[in-house]
């Protein structure tokens, strides 16, 4: 499809290959996600959601077939290729945060901009910008210690927005959350997504969260056993 | 990312965790500023002696009559004329009045001086130039020391020490008096006694049968116009300084000297060797120390290489993280090379103020032993703190190369980890 933002073809995943303990992960997933759209992907521990996840943020390499991101072909292209369209096409959110702590909020906001190259006066305009979509424009200054897990998850989502990202890959953004809280993280995409147009993946385990969406791709064994969207 | 947003970088980092990052800077600080106190201390010994040296009387240089070339044959064709003459000397000294002096001390003979009561005392003739008593920083107690016209004018006068005043003529006064010396040789000669000077010995320490000085004209030896000194020492004036006496010398005998086809009068610094010597032994020692002491920042750039493995392991996932969000493995090795850099340039400033702020101490210290020790030296020792700038210089860029050198092999391993298992590792 020609609008698709990802295009997931035949992608097979091994580790170890050639040795004693070789071992398959994912089997034959094709896959189409559409500008704009709010997919989860679900399945149990050990499913390959991670491979997967890994595969999609450009942080691994399929063992065959083929994944076009944003009319991107990514399979020809080397690390620093890969890192650049990283930085400029996807936002990542960790269930774990991951941000920086010896830097404060709004520093770990400019990260991504600072490895685009972006100008710091820019940077820290665009940063600002960003800490109050997410509700966090009085925390600027905190360090990662100082704030809540939901404040930090906050934080993290200013960050995936940083450079604009063609997608935000979400790897259990509420895992580390109370219902609560993890409710208050859960609309923050919605409105990104329904705003701002937003294409999100979310991977989870909890088929709750998952019918939040407006697809659900589900994953066992490796293999995508049913997709929401009707075709499989 | 631009090289100040690599600096920044890196001084937050090395903020964030201030103690281990001044433990880490701790083996720059130590060599850094061993290698400040070592090379500020044998500069300023060097100052010190140097200064002591020029005020003791070291500043005389030898005028010497030579070859313009040596050949094998060159004093073959030595004539008469030649020579220089002593009279050439009181030419130099009246031509730049306040510069030179000019000093020879040339024994001629022992002698008895009886005095009326028919006492006698030894004494020792010494026939000299005028330079000499400021040469040897002879006290005037009496009268006047022997001066250039005493030597033109073949005036019979002489200088005598204390004790020999003392025992010659009890408590009046020498001065104007004649002496009679029976000397050696058989002669009999009548001085008058212009001068008498400190000898530093009592009447009664010295006894009759050890021998005096008694200074007389160098005219006395020989007529100054068939005196030839091939070797004739040159004392300078401190305060005209040293190059310009050596030029101006150089410059007198140029002139008289310049259509003479072999020969020349030039300025021989035996002694300035001696100096020279003293300065080059003391910064050989200062160069083996340093570089003794430049092992400790060997060892401190292996402790800088040490912490920053353990950093990079800490802050795996932070790699992780930063390498998802799009940073080149180049921009993770080149911030971790920044932050090893920039310890080590920070210890190094530590190490240069801690150096800089214990030599000054010892200066004082060392002034302050001066002073109540050796209170004789004081005016001529005077304790100065030179400290090396190029040796400062040489720390800083020293500091860079280690931060560079040891920082590298931890900030390649940071650049090169996967960031699929940094992100696990957490």
């Amino acid at each position: 499809m020609n609008d698709s933002i990802i295009s997931l073809k035949n992608i097979d995943k091994k580790f170890n290959i050639g040795q004693d303990n070789e071992l398959q992960i994912l089997f034959d997933i094709s896959l189409e996600i559409p500008k704009g759209q709010f997919v989860s992907i679900v399945g149990s521990s050990g499913a390959g959601k991670s491979t997967l996840m890994n595969i999609l943020g450009l942080l691994d390499k399929p063992t065959s077939g083929s994944y076009t991101l944003n009319r991107f072909c990514t399979s020809e292209l080397n690390d620093k290729q890969l890192s650049k369209i990283r930085n400029a096409e996807i936002g990542f959110v960790f269930q774990t945060f991951n941000l920086i702590p010896r830097l404060n909020a709004i520093k770990n906001v400019e990260l991504p901009m600072l490895y685009k190259g972006v100008a710091q006066k820019e940077r820290t305009e665009n940063a600002r910008k960003l800490m109050e979509m997410v509700g966090m424009s009085d925390r600027c200054e905190h360090f990662p210690n100082q704030l809540s897990g939901g404040q930090k998850q906050r934080v993290s989502i200013a960050r995936a927005m940083a450079n604009e990202p063609s997608i935000i890959l979400a790897d259990e953004p509420t895992g580390a959350l109370d219902t609560v809280t993890g409710r208050k993280i859960m609309d923050i995409f919605h409105r990104l997504n329904k705003e701002q147009g937003k294409t999100i993946v979310l991977i989870t385990h909890s088929p709750e969260l998952a019918s939040e969406t407006d697809r659900i791709v589900t994953i066992s064994d490796g293999k995508i056993i049913s997709d929401s969207e009707g075709t499989q | 990312m631009n090289l100040i947003e690599c600096v920044k970088m890196a001084v937050s980092s090395i903020k964030a965790n201030k103690m281990r990052s001044l433990l880490t800077m701790l083996g720059i600080i130590i060599g850094i500023s061993a290698v400040i106190i070592i090379t500020t201390i044998g500069g300023s010994v060097k100052a010190t002696m140097n200064n002591a040296f020029n005020s003791f009387g070291m500043n005389y240089f030898y005028g010497w009559f030579t070859p313009k070339e040596y050949t094998e044959d060159v004093y073959d064709k030595l004539e008469a004329d030649d020579l220089p003459t002593l009279q050439m000397y009181y030419d130099l000294v009246e031509k730049y009045p306040d510069q030179f002096e000019i000093s020879e001390n040339e024994f001629y003979c022992d002698g008895k001086v009886l005095n009326q009561k028919n006492d006698y005392q030894n004494i020792s003739l010494r026939c000299t130039t005028s330079g000499y008593f400021s040469m040897t920083n002879k006290k005037l107690a009496e009268g006047r020391f022997l001066t250039l016209r005493d030597d033109l004018e073949k005036k019979s006068v002489a200088v005598v020490s204390q004790s020999f005043a003392h025992k010659y003529c009890g408590n009046s006064s020498i001065i104007n008096k004649p002496i009679t010396i029976a000397l050696q040789t058989g002669e009999e000669a009548i001085f008058y006694v212009v001068g008498v000077y400190e000898d530093n010995t009592t009447d009664v320490e010295r006894s009759s049968s050890e021998k005096t000085n008694i200074y007389v004209p160098f005219q006395y030896l020989v007529d100054p116009k068939n005196c030839s000194s091939n070797y004739v020492t040159v004392v300078w004036n401190q305060d005209m300084g040293i190059k310009s006496a050596k030029e101006n010398f150089t410059r007198f005998f140029e002139n008289i000297y310049h259509s003479n086809e072999y020969w020349h009068v030039e300025v021989d610094e035996y002694d300035q060797e001696m100096l020279g010597t003293i300065n080059i032994a003391l910064n050989i020692l200062t160069i083996a120390f340093s570089v003794i002491a430049a092992i400790s920042l060997l060892v401190g750039g292996i402790g800088v290489m040490n912490i920053m493995l353990v950093s990079i392991v800490e802050r795996t996932s932070e790699i992780g993280v930063r390498k998802a969000l799009g940073a080149q493995n180049s921009s993770i090795r080149i911030q971790f090379v920044m932050e090893a850099i920039m310890i080590c340039i920070i210890g190094s400033i530590i190490g240069i103020l801690i150096g800089l702020g214990f030599s000054y101490l010892l200066g004082f210290v060392g002034s302050y032993v001066v002073t109540t020790v050796v209170p004789e030296y004081a005016d001529v020792v005077d304790v100065t703190v030179k400290p090396s700038v190029i040796a400062i210089i040489i720390s800083v860029l020293s500091s860079i190369l280690i931060g560079v050198t040891f920082g590298f092999y931890p900030a390649n391993r940071a650049a090169k980890m996967n960031p699929i298992d940094a992100l696990r590792h957490e």
